[in-house]
Formats: structure tokens, C-alpha cells, sequence
């Protein structure tokens, strides 16, 4: 099983939100990171042949997915990044209307939609949608995607809105699932993606700035990351002049984690670098800001 | 040869000799190729029935409804069969909320993304929608040809009833399918349009009621099929293929 991505592109005149993407995808999870306005979610919309490619191509086993038609949907789960669910209806009630328009015979859909209500702990809810938090609509997203057993999973920012256990429980199920199947995610919870993604596609403008393995990718940007402790003065001055990770009070002192090629001040120590750091490398400011 | 036919042809041949261990190959292959076999999925009379279960009931709900108001509006007002065009057009007034449902509720790329998408769910509806209309038109003909001032005949009748509102239901697929956006309001206003224009038309103009003027139904009627003929074989092009059926995202 294979995605490829040829020569991806999305014009919204006059902006390229997609630009020229190629990229070959085999069994394995998938993270996407990138700015706001980068271009997953136009990205993620074509994979899912929901939005028709200015030029190029997405092709599942070589075989280009916008002829395939409802072969390819049937092995899809998809998670869109902003749903709405119809407000009557209860989870069961929707997981199995859901399944109804996946094609599932009505008796796999029903064991099929229990045990992913189990999975995502709504199945005591016999509640209305229009009653569920955040959350628990996000949860019930999950499930919906997870449905017809997909070979290819796009799940644009799964994690939004989900509680730090929650969080957990679905880097777990994503591990248990993945297997021989392609699971794509988005999402800006680097931490998230540094648990869950073999791989990692970092986006910018349309386009693939980085991409590969997290160790890999961490890799190129050690020894440009450094600690340095300072008066609270001392710190704001910093914060302006360089790409400051992260910073931490201790003892009327701060401890600030830099992101510079060289080393920022004599006092300044090496330490290990992380994704995030490798995020902030290439996004030091808010992309549309630059 | 049919199964039944193959099986004799084999009990004729010469009995096997590893039975056991081509078993055990054909198992091994079966579950190599376990990646291209690929699920079991319903057809579409079952997703239709499915369909009739989810969105069907309250459609209809919604056409029984309507049927009651444009019964008593057709029983109460002077040349019935002359008002039936003003009423028609409510019948797809009430439809096309659930035609275009997911719009309303941000479901659009969730159901896209589906083995039906779009379009194949937009034909389920559109044929419960229409074996909904196709009775309360019947019911409203019944009574507008009850009503005693009935100087029309039965051909006019149908005609009066069925082009405003094969009109609003050709014109909420056209929106559907080329209009990015407000497609749903778009629709709607055609309707209130359709409905305003037949009252127009019913109160200033009565000489187009008369059987003088059927030439001019049978071509609006013509024109109007045509149109809605070539929306639903773009809809059922759309369905079979599973090409992208309106703007999702
Ligand atoms: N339907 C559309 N019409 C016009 N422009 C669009 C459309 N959809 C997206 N864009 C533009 O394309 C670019 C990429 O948008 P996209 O939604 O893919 O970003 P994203 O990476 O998913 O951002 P976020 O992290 O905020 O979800 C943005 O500049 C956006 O304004
Ligand atoms: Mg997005």
C-alpha cells in the first residue's frame, strides 16, 4: 500500500496554499507541523479527494485516487478540522448514520460503533450531540474516521480540544491502530506529534521544508540550542534579540533555552534539542508576520 | 459454467492427491491477499433504506405537513385548479432544507469523504423528496378537481402543479452544483420567487389558465424537465463515478 503525492498543487487566486508537493507515503504515521495558514488542511483535503487539485496528482497504489471514486473512500477515514455534527441525534446515532453512508452491513456497523464508543469513552453517553463539549465532539470525530477500518487515516488536528488523558488515550489508540496502515495528522501540539509520528513533513508556504524521521530531523539542529541563565532584566533584552524556546523562573533568576547558530553569550551551555526547538528554528516568528 | 457445473466437471476428474497441502497454499494466499480483499459494503437500495431511515421520515414528515396547508389553502380559495401553481413550489420549499442539510450543519466534508459523498446522498434524497411530492401532488390535484368551480382539465391540472415545481427543484440542483456559496438561500429565494410570480400571474393574467394558453405550459414544461433531466445526469455521473458533486471545501 502506497500513497504518492506528484507535484501537488492548490491555487486559491492569487495565493498557492499547496506548492508543488511530492512525496511518497508507505505504512507508517505521519505528522504534519506547520504555521497557521501553511496549507495542511488544503493538503489533507485533496489526500481525501474532497478538493480537486489545481495540478498534480495524488495517487493510492498508482492508481490516481480522484478516478478511483468510492474504492478509494471505502478504505478513508477522514477527521476534518472544523465539523459539525447533526445536533439530534446521540453518539450511537451518528456513529451508525455514519456507517450507513460507509457502506457498513448494518450488523458490523453496529459492533463496529461499539466498541469505538468504548474506545473513546462516550459509550455511556446516551446524550444529545448538541448537549457534548468540545471534546467529546472531537472524540465522536475520532470514532467516525475510524469506522470502515481505514487503510489510509487523515486526521487534520485530532488532538484540539482534548484533555491531557484523553490526549493519551488516543497517541495510544493511533500506536495500536497504525500498524500497516498510513495515518496523516496535523496538529500544532508539537509533543504530540513527537509521541505519535514515525515521520515527520515539516510545512511552510505550501511546501515541505523539512522531512523525516523525528531523531533525524532533531539531529540537524543540535548544538544550536542552548541555556542560559539571566536577571529578569536581562531576560526581556534576549527575548527581543533572539528565538528564546522556552524560559523558566528559578531562584529570582531565569533560565532561558535559545535557539542561535552561535553560541549567544560565553555563559551560555549546549543542551539536547528537541522538535520544538526545530519548529521554532525554521518558524521564529508568526509566518505571515515575516 | 456455473458453480453447480464446475463442481460436477470435478467430481469426474481424477480424485485429488494433495488435497491437504493446496488447501494450505490457497489459505496462505487468501490471507496475503488479505490487503486486497476488500470489505463487505451494502448497495445502494440498502444505503437508500438507510437513507429513508435517517433523513426520510422527517422529509416526509415535513411534505405531510405542507400537504395539510396546501390542502386547506387549495380547498378554500375561488378556482382551485388556477391556484394549484402558487401552491407546488411549497412542496419544494419544504424538501430543500434537507437537500441541503449537511450544508447547514458543517457536514459537508465529513459525509464527502464517505464511500456515498455527496452526490449519492443528494440522489437518495431527491428520490424520497419526490416519491413524497409525487403523493401530495396527487392528494392536491384530488382536491382541487373535487372543488365544483373545476372548468380545467385533468392535463392542465398537472401541468399547473408540476412545472413551478420541477422549475424550484431544477434550479436547487443548478445551485447546488455551480454555487460556491448561499446556495441554500439561493434555492430557497427561487422557491418564494416561483410562489410570488404564480400569484402574480393567478391574479393579473387569468387568461393564461385558460386552455388557450397550454401550448405555453407544455414548453415552460419542456424546458424545465430538459433542464432538470441534465442536473440529476450530472448528479448520477457524479454518484457513479464519485466525482467531486458542488463545492465542499
Ligand atoms: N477555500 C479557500 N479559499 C481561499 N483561500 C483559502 C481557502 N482555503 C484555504 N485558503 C488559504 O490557503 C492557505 C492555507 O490554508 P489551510 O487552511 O490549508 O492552512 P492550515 O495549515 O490548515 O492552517 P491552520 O493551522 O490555521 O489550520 C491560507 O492562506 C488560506 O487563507
Ligand atoms: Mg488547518
Amino acid at each position: 500500500m502506497e500513497l504518492s503525492l506528484d507535484r501537488l498543487t492548490k491555487h486559491f487566486a492569487p495565493k498557492i496554499a499547496v506548492d508543488c508537493i511530492s512525496a511518497k507515503l508507505s505504512p507508517g504515521v505521519y505528522g504534519l507541523l506547520g504555521a497557521n495558514g501553511a496549507g495542511k488542511t488544503t493538503l489533507m483535503r485533496m489526500l481525501c479527494g474532497i478538493l480537486e487539485p489545481s495540478s498534480g496528482e495524488v495517487l493510492f497504489d498508482g492508481r490516481n485516487i480522484m478516478g478511483m471514486g468510492s474504492r478509494y473512500r471505502n478504505i478513508l477515514g477522514y477527521l476534518p478540522q472544523d465539523f459539525g455534527c447533526y445536533p439530534d441525534y446521540t453518539a450511537r446515532e451518528f456513529l451508525m448514520y455514519i456507517a450507513a453512508l460507509k457502506g457498513l452491513p448494518r450488523r458490523a456497523a453496529i459492533k463496529r460503533s461499539e466498541e469505538l464508543l468504548n474506545i473513546v469513552d462516550l459509550d455511556a453517553c446516551g446524550k444529545k450531540i448538541r448537549t457534548f463539549s468540545g471534546g467529546m465532539r472531537q472524540r465522536l470525530g475520532i470514532a467516525q474516521a475510524l469506522l470502515n477500518n481505514p487503510g489510509v487515516l487523515v486526521l487534520d488536528e485530532p488532538t484540539a480540544g482534548l484533555d491531557p488523558k484523553e490526549r493519551v488515550r488516543f497517541r495510544n489508540l493511533i500506536a495500536d491502530y497504525a500498524g500497516d496502515k498510513i495515518v496523516i495528522l496535523s496538529t500544532h501540539i508539537v509533543s504530540d506529534i513527537e509521541a505519535i509520528a514515525d515521520e515527520v513533513f515539516l510545512m511552510k508556504k505550501g511546501r515541505f521544508l523539512l522531512q523525516g524521521a523525528i531523531p533525524e530531523l532533531v539531529q540537524r539542529i543540535s548544538g544550536k540550542v542552548w541555556e542560559l541563565t539571566v536577571s529578569e532584566q536581562e531576560a526581556r533584552k534576549w527575548e527581543e534579540t533572539v528565538t528564546v524556546s522556552n524560559l523558566r523562573h528559578s531562584n529570582e533568576q531565569v533560565i532561558l533555552r535559545i535557539i542561535s547558530e552561535e553560541q549567544p553569550s560565553l555563559n551560555a551551555v549546549p543542551c539536547e534539542a528537541a522538535l520544538e526547538d526545530l519548529y521554532l528554528y525554521h518558524f521564529p516568528t508568526a509566518e505571515g508576520a515575516e | 459454467m456455473n458453480k453447480k457445473g464446475i463442481r460436477k466437471a470435478l467430481e469426474k476428474g481424477p480424485p485429488p492427491k494433495r488435497l491437504s497441502e493446496t488447501q494450505r497454499l490457497c489459505l496462505e494466499m487468501l490471507h496475503n491477499q488479505q490487503m486486497d480483499v476488500e470489505e463487505e459494503r451494502t448497495g445502494f437500495w440498502t444505503f437508500l433504506s438507510d437513507m429513508f431511515r435517517y433523513a426520510g421520515l422527517r422529509l416526509w414528515g415535513t411534505q405531510i405537513l405542507m400537504l395539510t396547508v396546501v390542502c386547506a389553502g387549495v380547498l378554500s380559495v375561488y378556482n382551485a385548479p388556477n391556484a394549484i401553481s402558487l401552491f407546488a413550489p411549497m412542496f419544494a420549499l419544504a424538501c430543500i432544507p434537507s437537500l441541503f442539510q449537511s450544508q447547514t450543519f458543517g457536514m459537508c466534508e465529513l459525509e464527502a469523504a464517505t464511500r456515498a459523498s455527496v452526490a449519492q446522498i443528494v440522489l437518495a434524497k431527491l428520490i424520497l423528496a419526490g416519491a413524497a411530492d409525487l403523493f401530495c401532488l396527487s392528494i392536491t390535484l384530488a382536491a382541487a378537481a373535487a372543488k365544483s368551480d373545476f372548468s380545467s382539465n385533468v392535463l392542465q391540472l398537472i401541468l399547473y402543479a408540476v412545472v413551478p415545481l420541477l422549475g424550484c427543484m431544477a434550479t436547487a440542483l443548478w445551485c447546488m452544483r455551480t454555487c460556491s456559496r448561499n446556495s441554500y438561500r439561493i434555492s430557497m429565494i427561487a422557491c418564494f420567487a416561483a410562489i410570488m410570480l404564480a400569484e402574480g400571474l393567478f391574479r393579473l393574467e387569468p387568461q393564461l389558465f385558460e386552455l388557450s394558453a397550454l401550448g405555453l405550459w407544455i414548453a415552460a414544461f419542456a424546458a424545465f424537465t430538459g433542464v432538470f433531466a441534465r442536473e440529476l445526469c450530472f448528479l448520477m455521473e457524479a454518484g457513479k463515478e464519485g466525482k467531486i458533486y458542488g463545492t465542499i471545501a
